[in-house]
């Protein structure tokens, strides 16, 4: 899937040079010294298998111009955050990978930075890690850091994001706060359970049914006031339970990128 | 900031390779090495000492001589391990030598040692001494000559060489200084480079490379990489000085302790300080040239490493630079001889950075430049430096950041197949290229045997009529031969038009670049025969002078053209335009079956390549041989109706040439540094067009099996024992090579 994201964090972190536009941070140029306090999370991994994670870090502590101390005392804080603390002096080429994955979170955000960015910091983990990771984000957060943050996991974007920015083919497709853009949709999902003929109702509200599950159906409504009228038409089949949402932004994607490939 | 990141990183890196559990495992075994190494002759010495000397030791010889003189002189030798005993028929069984010395049929000497087991080295050169100083004595009875005179027929003459200007005593004293350095670079690089590339190569694999380019710029992290390397060798140097220190002191203390040695602090300290000041100049360039090369060597490791995308390309990175550094130091400064003078050309390459660290200052010894040279030598280095180290951390971070573009499975599958496709008509042009030069080979030498023994006799323009027949009747075959074959009757087809200004001027300046070849391949093999002398031919009247450039300038110009560019370079032009190049020119080269003109030869191919490459046809290669042979021929009428004032002519003309050479280099090497720019954006188009691309070769070459299949029946059966096919190809190539072997042999006898 190339649609730009790694690309654009990495022009933000001087990696690639961009071919035009300008980069800010709080109002000023990126420089080196301003990278200092500007964490990264690198999808592909930056770890180098033949180094101890001690080694590693030592060595990406004084990329960021920590000091000695600093290095251990936040190394430790760390891994013991994560409960990894028996690693400190493994090779990293031991190590599995939902706790490499752990590792490079680490690096991202053992300098205490100001702006973190963290490119598919989920891929790997197993349910109970990417549960502490998730939490620690929203620490993060809650210490007033700017995170930018991207995945393919929706659910995840939801419960983390304020602010959204989707892009497709290197291109925007949606941008705002992720709350203004649900109540701007609206759009509404009704989730029923029971047997109808989805080809048979007949609502003009009703743009879309999807079937998920076996007699599971999604029908998607244009405009929130209009679900009681389709709630009416589907009386007439035996339904066991009816829930009326929002569209989860996973809908909002696929809508958004849809209709950007048929446009094109 | 970045100074004290990058201070701060190159500290710890070094620090990190101390702590490394192999490194000090190495130092403890280089420790115990140097130590064993100062200490085994003492060692030995004392443990000697104590003990007696044993029989077990002794060499027992049998010795049958019919001059009865071998036994006195190994007496003479007076070694007391050497016992002789009497001659018995199962002495050698006994482990005892038997030495026979008789006349031969001719009243030489003949010897013959025998033993069970090997013979200790410096009692078989005792033998061969003592046998040979028999021959002496024997020759000398024979035809009353003294013994003395004997021996100083059968040696070398001594030659003393003296040139006055050069200071031979100096150069000898201090040559091997040189000698030493050179070692030393080499070795100190085989370290440098692997411990370089292990460091860039396991980083930039594990992508480490990318988050370290966001905390220092990719200059900075070059010259991480490079002084951390270099730090930890020159610390390693060190440390190995301590440990010969050690070892030393251990060996003083064994001495005064064992065997009774006087406590001396003798270590040679007293050489004198008097250096002169050649010597001392040369010694500066000599560290500075060192330590710029070193850095050079480091940049370009450094670039070479960043682009290697698995780990089992990491050492291979190194090899290139390694054989650099082997040229450069070791095998190079070999070619500056002592007591000639030097050629300019070699005075230019020496300027060359990284070759100037040993050669500079061994012409600077020798003499051979001045201290203005050696200088410019160094500013140059110096120069090259500063531009690599810009250029080199920009395309150090374009390295790093170029990661294989890992292709979907079945893209790599179809490619694979595509290739198997193309290897296999790639061996059957080669089989086929081989098979015309086989052919030309032999009509060749046999109408040349032929001719050369029924035609002796034959005089002027019949002999030239003979000459040209027999050239045309030996090249033409191959030609009809490679144009008939399936392979090339491709290139036939499709007209290209002529663009006569392009050629042109690619004619212009291919003939400087022709002349430049000259002048280096007349260098590489001194030797150059004429290509006249080896042909034989009258220059009487005006038609045998026409005649005689037919022969040597039209007649090559069409048929080696036709052959040699046409047929075999058309044909393997498909299979990568570089490889076509080296074997169609050094198919070229071989045609021509000796060594000065075969190299020239070679050299040319490739600019004829290239130019018709350029051009599109074969016209341009045509005029410029013509051209070219034309000069070869009209010098050699010239010389022959006017003597010396020809050379003289030719020595002006010689340097108007040069000047044509140089500048079509400058000219060839602007449009190279152009093309370089151009390329990148043309790349970025090619790979967009790229799949589209090897769909429609994959579909071309699709119907090309099926016309094949259809209309060749023998593709047919080598598709189905492809061994066979390889071991023809084998069998086709092994023939060429053992035929050119015979012919240059055949050749030289007659």
């Amino acid at each position: 899937m190339v649609h730009g994201k790694s690309t654009m964090f990495r022009c933000i972190m001087n990696i690639y040079e961009k071919d035009s536009g300008e980069i800010l941070l709080n109002g000023k140029k990126i420089t080196s010294s301003t990278l200092d306090k500007v964490g990264f999370l690198i999808e592909e991994g930056c770890l180098t298998a033949e180094y101890t994670v001690y080694e590693q870090f030592s060595m990406f502590g004084i990329l960021k111009n920590m000091t000695d101390d600093e290095i251990t005392d936040s190394l430790l804080y760390w891994l013991n955050k994560f409960g990894i603390s028996e690693y400190l002096n493994t090779k990293i080429k031991k190590i599995s990978k939902g706790n490499k994955q752990k590792l490079q979170f680490i690096v991202a955000v053992m300098h205490n930075p100001d702006l973190i960015i963290l490119d598919e910091p989920f891929s790997g983990l197993d349910p109970l890690s990417s549960a502490i990771l998730k939490n620690v984000i929203l620490e993060l957060k809650k210490q007033g850091k700017i995170i930018i943050f991207s995945s393919h996991q929706m659910e995840n974007v939801e419960s983390l994001c304020d602010d959204i920015f989707m892009i497709s083919h290197g291109k925007e497709v949606l941008y705002g706060n992720l709350n203004d853009i649900k109540n701007e949709m609206d759009k509404k999902k009704i989730r029923v359970v029971g047997k109808i003929d989805k080809d048979k109702i007949k609502c003009e509200e009703i743009y879309n049914i999807t079937e998920d599950k076996l007699d599971t159906y999604d029908i998607y409504v244009n405009g929130s006031e209009n679900t009681s009228k389709v709630i009416e038409a589907l009386k007439e089949y035996d339904i066991k339970s009816i829930i009326i949402d929002n569209l989860s932004l996973e809908d909002i994607f696929m809508e958004k990128a849809g209709v950007k490939y048929e446009s094109e | 900031m970045k100074v004290s990141k990058l201070r701060r990183l190159t500290i710890f890196g070094v620090e990190q390779t101390f702590k490394n559990k192999f490194w000090i495992i190495l130092n403890v075994l280089m420790l115990i090495a140097a130590i064993a190494y100062v200490n085994f002759g003492t060692v030995k010495e004392i443990i000697e000492s104590r003990k007696e000397a044993s029989d077990k030791d002794n060499i027992n010889l049998m010795i049958i001589d019919e001059t009865d003189s071998f036994e006195n002189k190994i007496l003479n030798f007076k070694n007391d391990k050497i016992v002789i005993k009497e001659y018995s028929e199962s002495g050698v069984e006994d482990g005892n030598i038997l030495v026979e010395i008789s006349y031969d049929n001719e009243n030489y000497i003949h010897a013959r040692i025998t033993s069970s087991e090997y013979i200790d080295m410096t009692y078989y050169s005792l033998f061969e001494t003592a046998i040979n100083e028999i021959r002496d004595e024997v020759f000398a009875n024979r035809n009353n000559l003294s013994i003395e005179e004997v021996k100083k027929a059968s040696n070398n003459v001594e030659i003393e060489r003296i040139i006055t200007t050069l200071d031979k005593e100096l150069y000898d004293k201090y040559s091997g200084i040189l000698l030493g350095a050179s070692l030393v670079v080499y070795m100190l690089f085989i370290f440098i480079s692997s411990s370089l590339a292990s460091t860039i190569g396991m980083e930039k694999v594990s992508r480490t490379t990318e988050y370290m380019l966001t905390g220092i710029s990719e200059n900075a992290y070059l010259w991480y990489n490079i002084l951390q390397t270099n730090i930890v060798v020159l610390l390693q140097g060190a440390l190995s000085v301590i440990y010969i220190v050690i070892a030393t002191l251990i060996n003083s203390v064994l001495r005064v302790s064992f065997l009774g040695a006087e406590i001396s602090l003798d270590v040679g300290l007293n050489v004198s300080l008097n250096i002169e000041p050649t010597v001392l100049i040369a010694a500066v360039v000599l560290l500075v040239q060192a330590i710029i090369a070193v850095l050079i060597l480091s940049i370009i490791q450094a670039v070479l490493s960043s682009r290697v995308n698995n780990i089992s390309d990491v050492s291979n990175s190194t090899v290139l630079v390694l054989f650099f550094v082997i040229f450069a130091t070791v095998i190079f400064p070999n070619f500056i001889p002592t007591a000639e003078k030097v050629n300019i050309f070699l005075k230019i390459i020496s300027m060359i950075p990284v070759i100037s660290a040993v050669a500079v200052p061994k012409l600077y010894l020798l003499g051979q430049i001045s201290t203005f040279g050696a200088i410019l030598s160094v500013i140059i280095s110096i120069a090259i430096t500063a531009v690599l180290t810009v250029f080199g951390s920009k395309a150090f971070k374009k390295g790093l950041l170029s990661l294989s573009k890992g292709s979907k499975k079945e893209e790599r599958v179809e490619k694979a197949a595509l290739d198997d496709f193309n290897a296999s008509k790639f061996r059957a042009s080669i089989s086929k290229v081989s098979m015309a030069l086989i052919i030309y080979l032999v009509f060749s030498n046999i109408l040349g045997i032929i001719t050369k023994f029924a035609f002796a006799s034959l005089g002027g323009v019949l002999n030239y009529i003979v000459q040209i027949v027999t050239w045309i009747v030996s090249i033409y075959p191959s030609y009809w031969y490679l144009k008939n074959s399936n392979y090339t009757r491709k290139i036939e087809s499709g007209k290209v038009k002529i663009d006569v200004k392009k050629i042109a001027i690619l004619i212009v300046i291919a003939f400087g670049i022709i002349w430049a070849v000259q002048l280096v391949s007349e260098y590489i093999s001194k030797d150059l025969t004429n290509i006249i002398e080896l042909i034989n031919l009258d220059m009487n009247t005006p038609l045998e002078c026409i005649l005689f450039v037919v022969y040597i300038a039209l007649l090559p110009a069409i048929f080696e053209e036709l052959l040699f560019r046409k047929a075999i370079f058309g044909v393997l032009k498909k299979y990568g335009i570089k490889l076509a190049i080296i074997i169609s020119s050094v198919a070229f080269g071989l045609m021509h079956q000796n060594f000065s003109q075969g190299i020239f030869a070679c050299l040319v191919g490739v600019v004829f390549c290239i130019i018709d490459d350029k051009a599109g046809t074969i016209l341009p290669s045509m005029i410029l041989h013509f051209i070219n042979n034309c000069v070869a021929a009209v010098q050699v009428i010239m010389m022959n109706k006017m003597g010396e004032e020809a050379e003289n002519i030719f020595d002006v003309i010689g340097i108007i040439f040069n000047v044509w050479a140089v500048i079509s280099l400058v000219v060839v090497i602007l449009q190279v540094i152009k093309n370089r720019k151009n390329k990148e954006s043309i790349e970025k188009m090619k790979v967009s067009n790229e799949k589209e691309k090897i769909e429609e070769i994959k579909e071309s070459q699709k119907e090309e099996i099926k016309k094949e299949n259809a209309s060749n029946v023998n593709s047919v059966i080598s598709i189905k024992n492809p061994v066979k096919v390889i071991c023809s190809d084998f069998v086709t190539d092994l023939t060429v090579v053992i035929y050119v072997i015979i012919t240059v042999c055949v050749s030289k006898l007659i």
